[in-house]
């Protein structure tokens, strides 16, 4: 499944990112270090945290996309930071729980796609 | 190593004939709009240089929780990392408190980090344990009052 479907099946709002990389599994946590040591490669990471160092940490672990639940916004220094690192960053007017079912109703077999990501 | 811009190894570091890259940042304290700039350029050059995707996911992530506690703790340092075909040296030092009690900041879930820094995102406790996670070799000497100085290495 592509960033693109998956924004499409939970009506996504687009904060940012034209890019359509394929999604692994989900991971939520607002820790960042928490979310270093366990987001994997390609996963869609789910967060409260809409700073600038919820883009560099997203960079790092190579999660796919981020999902900012409960209608949260990010900053527009936040946004043009994600844009120029190609991350695509939604908003959901869900919560995390919400949207975490219906990830893994849409991707129940989802599995890490480290090699697919540099 | 080669890649399509033109970056490449070269024998810069001595006589031992190993082909080492090697770059130098700043990085500042209380920074946190620019923290991970170090890294994020780490990352890039490991990219052109055509490394695997989990080396350059674990440098990344590991030189990032070190970039991050430099500017949380240690007020501040210098990122020197040295780049050679089968590994990565990140040496991160900083003139910051030091460390008390290494084996109790090694620790998972320990934080010194003030209220405003965990409002943020960090202070979880996990930045030196990811850093051991995710490297080969980890040495940390500190000395309070002093400053400390991390050597991670990172194998392909």
């Amino acid at each position: 499944m592509t960033i693109t479907t998956l924004a499409e099946k939970l009506n996504l709002i687009k904060l940012s990112g034209e890019t359509d990389k394929e999604v692994a599994s989900c991971y939520i946590s607002d820790l960042l270090s928490r979310v270093l040591g366990g987001c994997q490669a390609g996963d869609i990471w789910i967060t409260v945290q809409s700073s600038l160092n919820m883009v560099a940490v997203a960079v790092m672990t190579e999660a796919s996309c981020v999902i900012l639940p409960e209608g949260l916004a990010a900053p527009d220094n936040v946004i043009e930071k994600a844009n120029e690192e190609d991350l695509a960053v939604f908003s959901s007017k869900e919560s995390a729980y919400s949207l975490a079912i219906k990830i893994s109703e849409l991707y129940p077999k989802s599995q890490p796609l480290n090699h697919l990501y540099t | 190593m080669h890649n399509s811009e033109g970056l490449k190894l070269e024998n810069k570091n001595d006589n031992s004939g190993v082909e080492v890259l090697k770059q130098r940042y700043e990085v500042s304290a209380d920074d946190f709009a620019s923290a991970g700039a170090a890294s994020a350029a780490v990352k890039k050059t490991l990219k052109q240089l055509g490394f695997s995707p989990d080396f350059i996911r674990r440098t990344s992530i590991a030189m990032y929780e070190g970039e991050i506690n430099m500017v949380i703790h240690g007020g501040g340092g210098v990122a020197e990392v040295g780049i050679s075909e089968n590994q990565v040296t990140i040496t991160l030092t900083d003139e910051g408190p030091g460390i008390a009690d290494i084996n109790l900041a090694m620790k998972e879930g320990f934080s010194t980090a003030s209220d405003t820094v965990r409002e943020m995102g960090f202070g979880a406790g996990m930045g030196l344990p990811n850093i051991k996670k995710q490297s080969d070799n980890l040495s940390l000497i500190s000395e309070v009052g002093k400053g400390t100085t991390l050597v991670i290495t990172i194998a392909t």
